[in-house]
């Protein structure tokens, strides 16, 4: 009976909680410190400043971050020598079901593991996927929430105008 | 008495964190689904429907049958 | 006109925060999938020393079953399935007494030959936060039709963490069994009969932590028409019958295990006095990333129909029926399927094992039906995606 209890009064605070509200465009993206998935390698954000980074946060267990995979290589092999820089951030709990995943669906970008989901809170995500567009100066100029093959010609144009500038 | 319920409600609240969108990763589970439509799923619905005297679920059915 | 005020304020909807979200249980499938199942079941014999007349034999069935998924765009999907059903065997008449005046059964003389053919179309559309489903179906054999069409949503609210559903649908069937009409063997039979059922189901789940989901939910079914079984000796049964369903669900997983339990119970009453009670036990067991083991364990207990007698009476007037699915029993189901994966594909096989008895029952039972069912069943199944 208590335990009832518990879980109605659950259900009641939790439908009233507050909306989440992530970083938004305009704020200044915030910094981290990951390592990658194949070589242990430490990458900070602000050893990217200077050039554009679409950063991406993904999970093996959604499936639209998966069709955001073969997009993300495109624009990669696409952009690479244009100052432009992929970080997929990687926010499985046991990082053995990202690199499951990633033996499948390969990618070619820069992956990084955050099993400790220091990055996603930071970030305040709404929803996976959330990717983040952020210029030259570290500021977030696009948040795009979730992912449809569609999209892909938006934030092609995107990357395209903030490498440009 | 407000002071106890206010304590109350805060262990409460303690053991019902709300889920953020990165901490789905059990809960995506084909497994964690209320209604599997697997194959399996609707041939069991509609072997104890022809079998039982109960019947409903929590989504709608498909037609009837003769299931003499 | 009226579409741009719609949009106008479906677009000042998305802006309001917590709208704009998407979440993994409203997406439309990206790849086309197929499915496929066989699956045969033997009801066992009937037993001897409880069969008065006829063929102990009772039904063999076979099941083929074939699904078909394909996305329709980024927002939408289809799904198809096609059911065909054969059945051989002898099946119950009615109940009458033996020598030691004890309730057997009077089996169909001849063995009967019947296959049905399902077909049923579901179409999703997906939203930011809500999706749509519509659904049609046909089923067909040689003495019963139905045609049934269903509407039905889910909304995410809450940051998707509660989400409400719902549902109507509608079956027109359409009796007409064989061996009926003036010339034939049973002049008493009835010819062409109808039946509507109207279905509406209402829910809630909602997640309570990273591992735990709930849901409630209410299913209130009435039928109308004919609702006797014309094979049966005798059966008279009223023309209404209005069912409610009160399911409660839960979804935990372990992360230790890897593994889900899943439980299933429904509370139901109906309007010719059956009460029953269901619990569905299923353990996911996942053996790395390929194989799932899953055991079940499903229990069910029902009171009996007001109109039930344990034996027919040729004298006996007003509504009555004694077939066993409206008589005082229990019943008990115990099962295992195997699901291996290889990259797109997966292959599962099952076994289960169904026991009915009045000695399952909740509530002590004074006469047993003696046609209750036994039945073991098999199946395969095969899985793709392209």
């Amino acid at each position: 009976m208590k335990n009832l209890i518990s879980v109605i009064t659950c259900i009641v605070i939790l439908s009233i909680q507050s909306t989440v509200y992530a970083v938004s465009v305009g704020e200044r993206a915030p910094i981290f410190n990951l390592t990658t998935f194949e070589s242990e390698k430490r990458i900070n954000l602000s050893d990217y400043r200077g050039k554009v980074i679409l950063l991406d946060f993904w999970a093996s267990w959604c499936t639209s971050c998966r069709q955001a995979f073969p997009v993300l290589n495109s624009f990669h092999h696409q952009f690479k020598a244009k100052d432009f820089k992929i970080l997929a951030i990687n926010v499985d709990e046991d990082p053995k079901d990202g690199k499951h995943f990633l033996r499948r669906y390969s990618a070619d970008f820069t992956v990084l593991s955050d099993p400790l989901a220091i990055t996603p809170e930071k970030y305040q995500l709404k929803a996976m996927p959330m990717s983040f567009i952020i210029d030259r100066d570290g500021i977030v100029r696009k948040v795009k929430v979730g992912f449809k093959v569609t999209d892909k010609i938006s934030l092609y144009r995107d990357i395209k105008m903030m490498i440009k500038e | 008495m407000s002071r106890y319920l206010l304590i109350a409600s805060l262990v409460i609240v303690a053991g019902c964190s709300p889920v953020k969108a990165w901490q789905r990763g059990d809960l995506s589970h084909q497994e964690m689904q209320f209604n599997g439509d697997s194959l399996d799923a609707r041939l069991n619905s509609h072997i104890y429907f022809s079998k039982e005297g109960a019947s409903g679920e929590a989504s709608i059915g498909g037609g009837g049958c003769g299931c003499n | 006109m009226k579409n741009k005020t719609l949009m106008a304020l479906t677009a000042a909807a998305l802006a309001l925060p917590g709208m704009n979200q998407k979440s993994e249980a409203s997406e439309a499938i990206t790849d086309f999938q197929w499915g496929y199942q066989l699956t045969t079941y033997q009801e066992e014999d009937s037993v001897k020393n409880k069969t008065l007349l006829g063929d102990v034999e009772r039904y063999d069935i076979q099941v083929h079953q074939l699904q078909f998924a394909s996305p329709l765009g980024e927002q939408r999907d289809v799904t198809l399935n096609v059911t065909t059903e054969t059945m051989s065997g002898a099946s119950p008449m009615g109940i009458g007494r033996d020598a030691n005046n004890k309730s057997a059964v009077i089996m169909s003389g001849a063995s009967i030959d019947e296959s049905r053919q399902d077909y049923s179309a579901n179409l999703r559309q997906f939203f930011k936060s809500s999706d749509v489903a519509l659904s049609v179906g046909y089923s067909i054999e040689d003495d019963y039709q139905a045609l049934s069409a269903g509407l039905s949503g889910n909304k995410h609210v809450n940051n998707d963490l509660t989400t409400l559903s719902g549902g109507i649908s509608l079956s027109s069937d359409g009796i007409t069994p064989v061996e009926s009409g003036v010339n034939d063997r049973f002049p008493e039979r009835i010819d062409d009969e109808p039946k509507v059922s109207r279905t509406l189901f209402a829910g809630v789940s909602q997640i309570i932590n990273r591992s735990l989901a709930v849901q409630l939910a209410v299913n209130v079914t009435s039928h109308s028409g004919f609702l006797s079984d014309p094979y049966k000796l005798r059966d008279q049964r009223p023309e209404s019958r209005d069912q409610w369903s009160f399911i409660g669900k839960i979804r935990y997983f372990s992360r230790k295990l890897n593994a889900a339990l899943k439980v299933d119970a429904r509370w139901y009453n109906d309007s010719w006095g059956i009460n029953a009670q269901t619990v569905d036990l299923k353990w996911h067991q996942n053996i790395g990333q390929a194989i799932k083991v899953i055991p079940t364990f499903r229990y069910y207990s029902q009171s009996q129909a007001n109109f039930y007698y344990s034996s027919d009476d040729l004298s006996r007037t007003g509504f009555q029926s004694s077939d066993y699915r409206l008589s005082p029993y229990g019943a008990m189901t115990v099962g295992i399927k195997w699901i291996t994966k290889f990259k797109d594909w997966s292959l599962s096989l099952a076994w289960e094992n169904y026991q009915s008895s009045a000695s399952l029952a909740l509530k002590p039972v004074s006469v047993e039906n003696p046609a209750l069912v036994q039945f073991t069943r098999l199946s395969f199944g095969l899985t793709g995606k392209f």
